[in-house]
């Protein structure tokens, strides 16, 4: 067995590199991060970068719909209606499950005009959509996954939403 | 933006590793790119949580401090004049939090992987149950036979690549020369340890 001090002062090699991935992978195993703790570090700072208030889920209702293409009463379909309110601003979209993968929501925004940014999983570009000046705006093929809106206003504030899985 | 490839079993982050990799978002991000931070938060979490976990046995405190240290980093974001220095920042960052923290409470210093190599209670140990494999249950009992600063160190370097070990020993308060680019004392006892003593070796895959 070589001597440790010249082990020790060998250089970094290719089997001290597997040992030490292989030694993530048990700590990883062992100790994971908490699966939302990135994005809930995003949502802080970006709370903090806004200085915006924090709205709160205040409703969250699925209804099963009957498309009225394919009026099969056995074929229905669910729409997630999520509302979240904040002192300076709201929101509430209808989220159309269009497949397992694709969304549209159709939504309101108080107050009108406002901007609404979607926040979403895996690192995908953040979508932004203007509302109408009654709050109404529609964004189709988005993806499924957590997501959290922001809502800025023309005077610059803002309104950041918690997480909801789409 | 480009994408950084992240996965997070994935050792190999880029080609030039975690410093480089963070230092690119990091300056996009000092640049205006708001979404390079997201990125940069989703980079580096991985190994914030596991610097802050060596330290501290409570998974709340944990998370306290990794969330505090990165609104720090956006607080104090244009003092870093540097990009290549924002590893070594939020390492060191991560450590003070944890450390603030604990100071009320627990003065004792204890490891987090000591308790579950060594869990309270023996007969719940669901880890065990998950090492089908000799070879890693030798792995888990080497990594044991080790010092705690050993420990703490190789557990935080795991979650990087081989140009980053040197900088984030500095980070975690090592002294010069623990590692990188030679092996330092604390990677050597590890591979001493899964060196058999007949001769073969357990440190190839």
């Amino acid at each position: 067995m070589p001597d440790p001090d010249d082990l020790a002062e060998g250089a970094i090699d290719d089997t001290d590199v597997v040992l030490l991935q292989r030694l993530r992978r048990l700590v990883d195993a062992a100790d994971p991060v908490p699966a939302d703790l990135a994005l809930r570090s995003e949502i802080a700072i970006t709370v903090a970068a806004l200085e915006a208030e924090v709205a709160q889920l205040v409703a969250d209702a699925v209804e099963p719909v009957l498309r009225a293409e394919d009026p099969d009463p056995a074929s229905t379909t669910t729409t997630d209606t999520i509302t979240f309110a904040g002192a300076t601003a709201s929101l509430s979209v209808l989220v159309d499950r269009v497949d397992e993968t694709r969304v549209i929501l159709d939504g309101w925004v108080i107050p009108g005009g406002a901007v609404i940014e979607i926040h979403g999983p895996g690192g995908g570009p953040v979508r932004t959509v203007t509302s109408t000046d009654t709050g109404r705006f529609v964004v189709d093929g988005l993806p499924t996954g957590p997501t959290w809106f922001v809502i800025r206003r023309d005077d610059g504030r803002a309104t950041v939403t918690p997480v909801v899985e789409l | 933006m480009a994408t950084i490839g992240i996965r997070p079993d994935d050792a190999a982050v880029t080609g030039d590793g975690l410093i480089a990799a963070s230092a690119r978002a990091f300056a996009a991000y000092q640049e205006g790119d708001e979404q390079a931070m997201a990125d940069l938060v989703r980079l580096l979490t991985p190994i914030l949580w596991h610097t802050a976990r060596g330290q501290c046995d409570d998974r709340a405190t944990a998370e306290e401090a990794v969330q505090q240290s990165w609104l720090a980093l956006v607080d104090r974001r244009d003092t870093i004049r540097d990009p290549q220095a924002v590893l070594g920042w939020l390492l060191t960052t991560v450590r003070r939090t944890v450390w603030a923290s604990r100071r009320g409470r627990d003065r004792r210093r204890g490891p987090s992987l000591d308790d579950i190599v060594e869990p309270a209670d023996p007969t719940a140990d669901p880890l065990q149950q998950t090492l089908t494999r000799d070879a890693d249950r030798r792995l888990w009992s080497a990594v044991a036979g080790l010092t705690p600063r050993c420990r703490h160190l190789l557990r935080v370097i795991a979650f990087a690549d081989r140009p980053d070990y040197h900088e984030i020993a500095v980070a975690l308060g090592m002294p010069v020369g623990s590692i990188g680019p030679t092996r330092g004392r604390c990677l050597a006892k590890l591979r001493e340890a899964m060196t058999d003593p007949n001769g073969g070796s357990d440190a190839r895959p």
